[in-house]
């Protein structure tokens, strides 16, 4: 099964982290645009900021302030993760989830690395949030709302193509400033927000450098056992009715052997009468 | 019969209270009926009930393929049993899985919404499925002597392809549960995360299976006082030995590719915790079951039975919940209500199977009843005094319905108070500010100490807004006898709000309940803070506030350390904006809290 790869329409979001004093007016102008919601600390909700009601925040990462939110991955592990397909992508890149499919599962949260859907504890009728890329503004041709809120160009807004260039750039004038590395250009299989910073970003979830699972995107770790369980299917079904089959055979003959032999000895023994 | 009896109500009360808990989830939502998190998603009736039921279950498929497939008759007395046993566990798993969903009444969306790369897709319509071919195979039970019969006869007849179909599914569902954790390598500890977690699963999960039929059959014979027969039993014990022996090699052996037998052995609690469902699932019983003289004793058997469904459960929970804690960074403990249903409805799918087991015939004997019949108290003289108590103690169906009305009622309190109100703000004790100097020019406000402190510029603020006189402004209630009281002392919690006004300490001081009219001046009923005097009125001495305009000053809460500085701080600095027309935005959360020199601790 091949990988989803990035398409030419592909948009993307290059946050820089050397850049952003931590202002939080992304997460502002988040929640007011799409009315997220109270974001009230609670023991449900994890100390990084991210919530039901809360799609994107500031983490504090070695000294540097760093914009947490979904990364949009390229093959996403939600979307394959979820039962009921309730998450879809976009061609542009928005990975974007459907609260009419929803069942509540919670699968996805379990299996994205980045631990980023969050979930609506405290209503009766929940449903999982994050980040949407506003999609919606991507439409209409606007950007996203955080990078427009961004007074500082921490987190920009382009094609994948212009954001690579741009974080290429940045890396090649600046080399002892930044880490040489565009977290998200191929973790996974590549993600839609991209980071480039002078503090390392394992602790968003990013892979470490040199580790396998960088290369390997999602599919790869579940599609090749998915692809083995018709067969698995099919050799328990054959194999069980090939069992059966078989011994019932056995007893069938076993039966008539003995009824055969029974009915033999009474012959003789009808044989002996007649004598 | 006595034993039975009080069996039964335990868990009759464990049932209600599952029920009572069931309803508090539905009107209040899982974050008030659970203590599940976004750290932690999946907890006790995902893994336990769900995950680890379905594990218990598998006892019904592998006697179906045992007797109906391969035709061995001396477990065929055992195969009525594993079929209810597979029913009802896989029934009360659904059942408990349901409760878990966010959104319940979607159950059936996996059925009409498809997605082939998730395992969980997978599942849902596998166990699914199973539960409607367990479903299917009991019918001739419930049916054999009764005038439907005759269906129960058809499907007795079309038996084998029905097994089949079942063993079928179980294989591939099993399979499926383990590679739901597949999706997590980053997330789940290496020592349960394996690219073979499937074939892991089905296989321990077979060895489960076996071991619990045998301990729900000797818990029935203990109950119902009947002699279960060892050398069935002990070759039952002997076969579940044979997956628990394949699935101890292969997770060593996985172990060992991976380089993971030195982390099981370096003091970490996971290894700990590890060896010891290893044990419970994998040594005791192995152990045990190869023994003859120990297999075929009563001790054995018990306890190499219960090792194996305890062990059995402990590594569910380990790969579903537990092994996620290192890389969330945090624990889960199941809330009260979680407790309640994850155990009531395992007690509820109990009486079933007892109610079960004594109207029709599931164990090779004529069906179990209790040696002592109900009695029947219609027809005759009922007095209302001595009566109700008199059929309560003597009867046992209204024995245990009377436990089951005292735990409902029992359960209702209980959950009526916080229990399952909501999700709770998290309290932090909020704590003074530091300095870097003894003049205290500038404090280090960071009230529950983490790394964001704000360097607030103390002598700087109190020369501009008038020096001496200013210091109302911020310092706008002194306790009394400590002048300039800093804010963490009323507003000492930093999420939740907290009462200023310690009444029990004044009515003490003031000479207890005939000094009500001290305060209280007006004598109106009933006595509150509305109609008490102001605290300026006695404090106005030692205690350096601004005197409140008449009738406002009612409400003793003092907001939440991070609402009170916001609010002080920000109004301040939305007013100096408009007046002083600065070129900096000082309203802006980078004004106090972007000061990446200042976030560093001490």
């Amino acid at each position: 099964m091949k990988a989803p790869r990035p398409s030419p329409l592909a948009k993307a979001i290059l946050t820089d982290v050397t850049r952003c004093v931590g202002c939080e007016k992304c997460v502002v102008a988040c929640e007011k645009t799409w009315n997220t919601g109270d974001t009230i600390p609670s023991a449900h909700a994890a100390p990084d900021g991210l919530s039901g009601a809360r799609w994107t925040a500031i983490v504090k990462i070695a000294d540097r302030f760093v914009r947490k939110q979904c990364l949009h991955c390229i093959n996403p592990a939600c979307l394959n993760a979820c039962p009921v397909h309730a998450f879809e992508r976009l061609p542009e890149g928005p990975v974007i989830y459907n609260k009419d499919k929803c069942i509540g599962c919670r699968y996805c949260m379990i299996s994205c690395p980045f631990t980023i859907p969050r979930y609506e504890w405290n209503t009766p009728v929940p449903f999982v949030r994050k980040c949407k890329f506003c999609f919606e503004r991507l439409a209409k041709g606007e950007r996203p709302a955080c990078t427009a809120a961004c007074p500082y160009g921490a987190t920009i807004f382009g094609t994948r193509k212009e954001m690579l260039a741009e974080a290429q750039y940045r890396l090649a004038m600046n080399p002892r400033r930044y880490i040489q590395r565009i977290w998200g250009e191929t973790d996974y299989g590549g993600t839609s927000v991209l980071y480039i910073s002078d503090v390392p970003l394992e602790a968003l979830g990013f892979p470490a450098d040199d580790a396998a699972a960088c290369k390997k995107t999602f599919s790869a770790f579940t599609w090749p056992t998915a692809l083995k369980t018709p067969y698995l299917g099919g050799t328990v079904l054959a194999g069980t009715a090939a069992v059966g089959w078989i011994i019932n055979r056995r007893m069938e003959i076993a039966e008539q052997n003995r009824k055969q032999h029974e009915s033999g000895q009474s012959e003789n023994r009808d044989s002996k009468q007649v004598k | 019969m006595k034993r039975l009896l009080m069996v039964k109500e335990v868990l009759w009360a464990l049932a209600m209270f599952g029920l009572v808990a069931m309803v508090g989830r539905f009107i209040f939502g899982l974050g008030a009926a659970t203590a599940l998190s976004d750290q932690v998603p999946w907890g006790m009736w995902k893994v336990m009930n769900m995950i680890a039921g379905a594990a218990l279950g598998t006892s019904g498929f592998i006697m179906a393929f045992l007797v109906v497939v391969v035709r061995m008759n001396i477990f065929k007395p055992l195969l009525r049993p594993a079929i209810l046993v597979a029913f009802l566990g896989y029934g009360s798993s659904c059942f408990a899985l349901l409760l878990d969903i966010g959104l319940p009444w979607r159950f059936y969306y996996p059925f009409i919404h498809w997605n082939i790369h998730s395992f969980l897709f997978e599942v849902a319509l596998c166990v699914t499925l199973y539960f409607a071919v367990t479903a299917v195979e009991m019918i001739p039970i419930v049916t054999e002597n009764t005038r439907w019969r005759k269906p129960g006869h058809f499907i007795h007849v079309y038996v084998l392809p029905i097994a089949i179909v079942g063993i079928t599914l179980s294989s591939l569902h099993h399979t499926s549960l383990g590679a739901l954790f597949l999706t997590a390598p980053e997330r789940l500890h290496p020592i349960w995360y394996s690219p073979g977690i499937n074939w892991q699963f089905i296989l321990s999960a077979m060895g489960g299976g076996l071991m619990m039929l045998v301990l729900v059959t000797l818990i029935i014979g203990s109950l119902y006082q009947r002699r279960a027969d060892m050398r069935r039993l002990g070759a039952v014990a002997a076969l579940a030995a044979v997956p628990l022996a394949a699935y101890g090699l292969m997770k060593a052996l996985d172990l060992a590719a991976r380089g993971q037998w030195p982390v099981v052995f370096s003091g970490q609690w996971e290894g700990i915790l590890f060896l010891v469902e290893s044990f419970l699932l994998v040594a005791a019983p192995i152990a045990i079951a190869s023994v003859g003289h120990w297999r075929l004793r009563d001790a054995g058997l018990w306890v190499a039975s219960a090792s194996t469904v305890a062990g059995l459960a402990l590594n569910r929970i380990d790969v579903g919940i537990i092994g996620f804690f290192r890389s969330a960074g945090a624990v889960y403990v199941p809330s009260l209500p979680e407790l309640c249903i994850g155990f009531g409805v395992p007690a509820a799918a109990a009486l079933v199977f007892m109610y079960v087991v004594e109207h029709y015939e599931v164990y090779d004997a004529p069906p179990f009843l209790p040696k002592e019949e109900p009695k029947a108290i219609a027809g005759e003289t009922f007095d209302p005094v001595s009566g109700a108590w008199g059929s309560i103690l003597s009867n046992p169906l209204h024995h245990i319905s009377m436990t089951a009305i005292i735990a409902a009622v029992a359960a209702v309190g209980i959950f009526s108070g916080d229990a399952l109100k909501g999700m709770p703000l998290l309290s932090q004790r909020a704590l003074p500010p530091l300095s870097h100097d003894p003049t205290r020019a500038v404090l280090l406000i960071n009230g529950n100490r983490n790394d964001m402190a704000v360097a607030f510029k103390h002598d700087f603020h109190k020369t501009r807004l008038g020096g001496e006189k200013s210091c109302a402004r911020c310092h706008h209630l002194d306790k009394p006898g400590d002048l300039y009281t800093t804010c963490n002392k009323c507003h000492a919690d930093m999420n939740l709000d907290t009462q200023i006004f310690n009444h029990s300490h004044h009515v003490e001081k003031n000479g207890g309940n005939a000094a009500c009219g001290k305060c209280h001046t007006d004598g109106n009923e009933p006595r509150w803070e509305t109609n008490a005097r102001p605290c300026y009125d006695c404090h106005a001495r030692d205690m350096r506030m601004e005197k409140p305009a008449p009738g406002t000053q009612s409400d003793y809460n003092a907001p939440s350390y991070v609402d009170a500085m916001h609010q002080k701080c920000i109004a301040c600095h939305r007013e100096m904006d408009l007046s002083h027309k600065t070129n900096r935005a000082l309203e802006e959360c980078s004004t106090c809290h972007g000061d990446m020199r200042a976030n560093r601790p001490q």
